[in-house]
């Protein structure tokens, strides 16, 4: 008897958790691709797309996902290594972030290009599992750096596919639209220092233009960045808008603009597709305090009751006094100071012992000039002796 | 067997959560806030400031592949630094786990005070009350203190100097180019008497992070790369005789730097800005690691054309940034066996005079 019951209790449980697999898998996803977005629209060149897919079921992100991206005829793709020093277009991720998260989570593994019938297809192979599956309506991002644009321009019809080891398949198919950038370069471009850490530029607008780009370098013949102050991990697909021909810009995100430094600069003009020529490259140097005079100088010997006298070429005021320092040259102990301001003029007066070598030393920003907020000084040192 | 109706009913309760449940389940994420250490110190107040006001206190380090990761490296392998995270669990110490189990509170640190975490003979509340890890076995009150050397600013300066011009490849901040001077750790560990069963230091900085290091690498030299002036995020020094594309001169080596530019490293303090507490300085002491591979530093992670060619931020990265493992403001290291990471010197209530006195200890397994 007991037999029959237990028999029927398995069969239920055996059919209901198949009920519950079945109802999980009945739940139809249906991928959408929302958007696509690409740093270069424009014939010929090469661009980072970015996908947002997004599903209307719980979409799982299992290790071993592949992710393809069908291209037609006429694009190319150029991956590298992962693993390189300098991995080149290999960076391609999924991202996703939802609410209880604070970061994007990133998933990655090895790419593959492959030519087609139709094209290049591009596939991504998931490596990690993502701990949850993803909410449906969450936006999952695909971003596929490396893409060569055909050489037409026009619209170019795209698929994404997400197949699951498991089985399931998502395809969704979306349309993007290549075409050319403004063909002017801006002119008039000025690059004026406000401060030690900020410039700011502007130039003329130009025709058929909606936004613009502006990037700086450290040396006129040297690679150059965008000019965009950005202090976190950029968001899937997120661009920088520049509208307005002048923005400010302090080197945020690139270790920031130093105090007497000499940085160049460019702009260029874009519309949907993509941005056109660059004007011309115009230097500028940030603003710093300066040092005249200082007594005692640069290797003078000096009594051990001398204070230290410093003259700078603006009024200033002392933003952090520890950043102000009278080292003992031989152990680098600092030595015990009292330091008084008066306009331009800065007086130190150390404890000083006979026949030794001391360092002055003036942090980066240990001072500010009064009448030009945010202008600092640049590191300064010199060494002198007392008898 | 037969089942119960109850046991039945919770049977299928059960497969029902395995199959509809998981994905609700969230890992523990201590990480988040300091929470937990503020719960520790109001139940044990007079442990501010000392060795256990530090994550070790219900954290433990691991091994992972061929190298020992102490809790702060462990942690951040394990868990991860961002999404999908790891399960923290793993690595909390017997006596994190108590505390996780007792409800993750105030009360949880007392209830558990009479319990014997780690399984050393004495409870929780013995070793607090004394300043030793409850869950770390090898940290009891009967062990001793281990042999100490301090170094001085004199004496540190007295030793062989090391001077050297190298890229420090960051995260986030800038990468920069510039000349460090110090003396190499090697050499360091030698003046003070590491004996023969070391196998690795942890190094210690005032604000309660550290990191450990193999000898095996310590004891390395490494090839230098080049000088890249035209990438604009990697900073170098106005008056520097490279130029892009040179071969940078010498080899590179682990250091305690106590110059930079030919001036004393800028001594640390916490300074608050916009509502956050940051380190500003990095010296007297500066842990210096060389990149092991002579790569060019890639792009700032804060960037918005990070993903650009050329050297586009790589995560995944198998060649490791320097600056990540550059420790300014350091101001212990402690010598480790293979058996014991553990020896006792506590030095940590002292970590901020040590800063402005320019002191450095080393402790452990040294003669």
């Amino acid at each position: 008897m007991y037999r029959d019951k237990l028999f029927f209790r398995v069969i239920v449980l055996i059919g209901l958790v198949l009920l519950s697999a079945f109802s999980v898998a009945a739940q139809a996803t249906d991928l959408n691709v929302n958007k696509v977005q690409s740093t270069s629209f424009v014939p010929s060149e090469t661009g980072q797309y970015t996908f947002t897919l997004n599903s209307t079921g719980p979409l799982d992100l299992p290790a071993g996902l592949e992710v393809q991206v069908d291209f037609p005829k006429g694009y190319n793709l150029v991956q590298g290594d992962l693993l390189a020093a300098n991995p080149g277009c290999s960076l391609a991720s999924l991202q996703y972030k939802e609410e209880k998260d604070r970061f994007y989570s990133i998933l990655t593994g090895p790419t593959q290009v492959t030519q087609t019938a139709t094209g290049v297809r591009f596939t991504l192979q998931i490596a990690k599992d993502a701990k949850d599956s993803l909410k449906p309506g969450t936006n999952l991002f695909l971003l596929l750096p490396g893409v060569i644009n055909p050489t037409q321009t026009g619209a170019q019809a795209l698929t994404v596919n997400l197949i699951s080891p498991a089985g399931p398949r998502y395809v969704a198919n979306t349309t993007v639209m290549l075409g050319n950038p403004p063909a002017a370069a801006p002119r008039n471009l000025q690059v004026t220092a406000l401060n030690s850490q900020q410039v700011t530029a502007n130039w003329d607008p130009v025709a058929n233009a909606d936004r613009y780009h502006l990037y700086f370098a450290r040396v006129p013949d040297g690679h150059f960045n965008l000019a965009y102050d950005f202090r976190r991990d950029p968001n899937p697909g997120e661009e920088w808008l520049l509208q307005e021909t002048s923005t400010v810009y302090s080197g945020q995100g690139n270790g920031g603009l130093v105090a007497g430094g000499t940085y160049y600069f460019k702009v260029r003009a874009g519309n949907e597709f993509g941005y056109g020529p660059f004007s011309e490259i115009v230097p500028v140097a940030t603003k710093e305090i300066t040092l005249l005079f200082a007594d005692p100088a640069p290797g003078q010997e000096v009594s051990i009751n001398s204070s230290l006298k410093v003259v700078f070429d603006q009024a200033i005021k002392i933003s952090d006094l520890d950043k102000v320092q009278v080292f003992k040259k031989s152990n680098g102990a600092p030595v015990e100071t009292n330091i008084q301001v008066d306009g331009a003029k800065l007086v130190i007066s150390p404890r000083l012992q006979p026949a030794t070598e001391y360092q002055v030393v003036f942090y980066g920003g240990a001072l500010e000039s009064v009448g030009n907020p945010g202008v600092t000084n640049p590191f300064l040192d010199w060494v002198f002796r007392t008898y | 067997m037969m089942l119960t109706n109850k046991k039945f009913y919770g049977l299928l309760l059960l497969v029902f959560l395995i199959i509809l449940a998981p994905h609700g389940l969230t890992a523990y994420k201590a990480h988040d806030n300091d929470y937990d250490s503020e719960q520790f110190l109001l139940a044990y107040p007079d442990a501010q400031g000392s060795k256990l006001d530090n994550c070790y206190l219900c954290h433990t380090g691991g091994q992972v592949g061929k190298k020992y990761l102490n809790s702060c490296e462990y942690c951040h392998e394990v868990y991860g630094l961002k999404p999908p995270y790891g399960d923290s669990k793993q690595t909390l110490n017997a006596y994190g786990l108590a505390y996780l189990e007792a409800g993750r509170s105030q009360e949880a640190c007392l209830l558990i005070g009479g319990l014997d975490s780690d399984g050393d003979g004495f409870t929780n509340e013995e070793e607090i009350r004394v300043g030793r890890l409850p869950g770390d076995k090898d940290d009891t009150p009967n062990t001793p203190e281990a042999p100490a050397v301090f170094y001085t600013r004199e004496k540190l300066r007295s030793l062989p100097k090391t001077k050297q011009f190298m890229a420090l490849d960051t995260a986030k901040s800038g990468d920069y180019y510039t000349e460090y001077v110090g003396i190499d750790v090697w050499t360091l560990l030698k003046d003070a008497g590491i004996r023969k069963d070391a196998t690795d230091i942890t190094v210690f900085a005032a604000d309660g992070y550290s990191m450990s290091f193999d000898l095996a690498d310590i004891k390395q030299k490494y090839p230098q790369g080049q000088f890249w002036s035209k990438f604009p995020w990697i900073d170098f020094p106005a008056n520097t005789r490279y130029r892009d594309g040179d071969k940078l001169s010498g080899s590179l080596k682990y250091l305690i730097a106590f110059e930079r530019e030919g001036i004393p490293l800028q001594t640390s303090k916490i300074v608050v800005a916009d509502g956050r507490a940051r380190l500003d300085g990095e010296g007297p002491y500066r842990f210096i690691s060389p990149l092991h591979q002579p790569v060019v530093p890639d792009r700032s992670q804060w960037s918005i054309d990070r993903d650009d060619q050329p050297y586009p931020y790589n995560p995944n990265r198998p060649v490791i940034r320097n600056a990540d493992a550059c420790i300014k403001s350091i101001v212990a290291i402690r010598v480790n066996t293979k058996d014991n990471k553990s020896f006792h010197y506590d030095w940590s209530g002292q970590a901020w005079k040590m800063i402005d006195n320019g002191e450095l200890v080393i402790y452990g397994a040294i003669k």
